[in-house]
C-alpha cells in the first residue's frame, strides 16, 4: 500500500548554499530598492518639467520600466529567501525564484529592444530632417 | 572498496524548460549590456575634455561590461543545468554565485547613478 511517506523528498540545500542564496537575495533587494528610487526620480523629474517632448516622455517611460524591474526583483529576492527560511520545499522555491528572474530579464530584454527601436527611429528622423 | 558515486538531485523536464528560457534571455540581456557598456566607454574616452563626465561614463561603461560578463556566464551555467546530467545542483550554485556578484555590482552602480541624478537635478534647479 502506498503511503505519503514514500513520496520523494525535495533536495535540501546545504548551509553553505543557503549563505550564497542569502547574499544573492541581499544583492537583489538592494538593487531593487536603488532601481525603484531611481525610477521614481526619473518619473518625478519628467512630471515636474511639464513638457511633452520625446526626451521627457522617454525619461518617464524609463522610470516606469525601472520601477517594474524593481518590483519583479524584490519578488524574486523574496522567493530566494524562502529557500533559506523554509525546509522541504527548496526546489519549489528555487523554481519560483527562477521564474521571477526570467520575468526580470525578459522585461529588461524588451526595454532594450524598445530602446534600440527608438534610437533607430531618432536617427532616421534626424537624417530625414537633415536631408529634407 | 570503491566509494559510491555521488548523485545530485536531477531537475525534471519542466524545471529544465524554465532554466532554458532563463538562460537564453540572460545571455541576450548580457549582449545588450555589453553593447551599452562599450558605447558608454567609447563616449567617455571621446569626452576626455570634460574629465568628470568622462570618468563617470567610463566607470559606468566598465561596470556594465563586467555585469554583462557575469550575466552571460551565469546564463551559460543555467544552460549547463539543461544540457548535462548529474551536476544540476553544482551548475545552479555556480550560476547563483555569479549572479550574486552581478547584483552586488549592480546595487553599487544604481545607488551611484541615483545619487548623481539627484545631485544633477538639484544643481540644475539651483543654477
Amino acid at each position: 500500500m502506498a503511503d505519503d511517506a514514500s513520496a520523494p523528498a525535495q533536495h535540501e540545500f546545504s548551509a553553505e548554499h543557503n549563505r550564497t542564496f542569502g547574499k544573492l537575495a541581499t544583492g537583489m533587494t538592494i538593487t531593487a530598492i536603488a532601481m525603484a528610487v531611481l525610477g521614481v526620480i526619473y518619473i518625478v523629474v519628467g512630471a515636474i518639467s511639464f513638457a511633452m517632448n520625446p526626451p521627457v516622455l522617454l525619461g518617464i517611460a524609463r522610470g516606469v520600466v525601472f520601477v517594474l524591474i524593481a518590483l519583479f526583483l524584490a519578488s524574486g529576492a523574496k522567493s530566494i529567501r524562502h529557500i533559506i527560511t523554509t525546509e522541504g520545499s527548496d526546489v519549489t522555491n528555487l523554481m519560483a525564484a527562477m521564474r521571477k528572474l526570467r520575468a526580470v530579464y525578459a522585461l529588461q530584454l524588451w526595454s532594450f529592444a524598445l530602446l534600440c527601436l527608438l534610437a533607430v527611429l531618432a536617427v532616421f528622423l534626424f537624417f530625414r530632417g537633415a536631408l529634407g | 572498496m570503491t566509494p559510491e558515486p555521488h548523485h545530485e538531485h536531477e531537475l525534471d523536464a519542466k524545471d529544465n524548460a524554465v532554466f532554458a528560457g532563463l538562460s537564453g534571455t540572460m545571455r541576450f540581456v548580457a549582449i545588450f549590456l555589453a553593447v551599452f557598456g562599450v558605447l558608454l566607454t567609447v563616449i567617455g574616452v571621446g569626452s576626455l575634455s570634460k574629465p568628470i563626465e568622462a570618468v563617470l561614463d567610463i566607470g559606468e561603461g566598465v561596470a556594465l561590461l563586467v555585469i554583462a560578463l557575469l550575466t552571460f556566464s551565469a546564463g551559460s551555467s543555467f544552460q549547463r543545468v539543461v544540457e548535462t546530467e548529474g551536476h544540476d545542483i553544482t551548475n545552479v550554485m555556480a550560476a547563483v554565485h555569479k549572479l550574486r556578484y552581478a547584483y552586488s555590482l549592480q546595487s553599487y552602480l544604481w545607488i551611484l547613478v541615483a545619487v548623481l541624478t539627484v545631485v544633477e537635478v538639484v544643481l540644475a534647479k539651483l543654477g
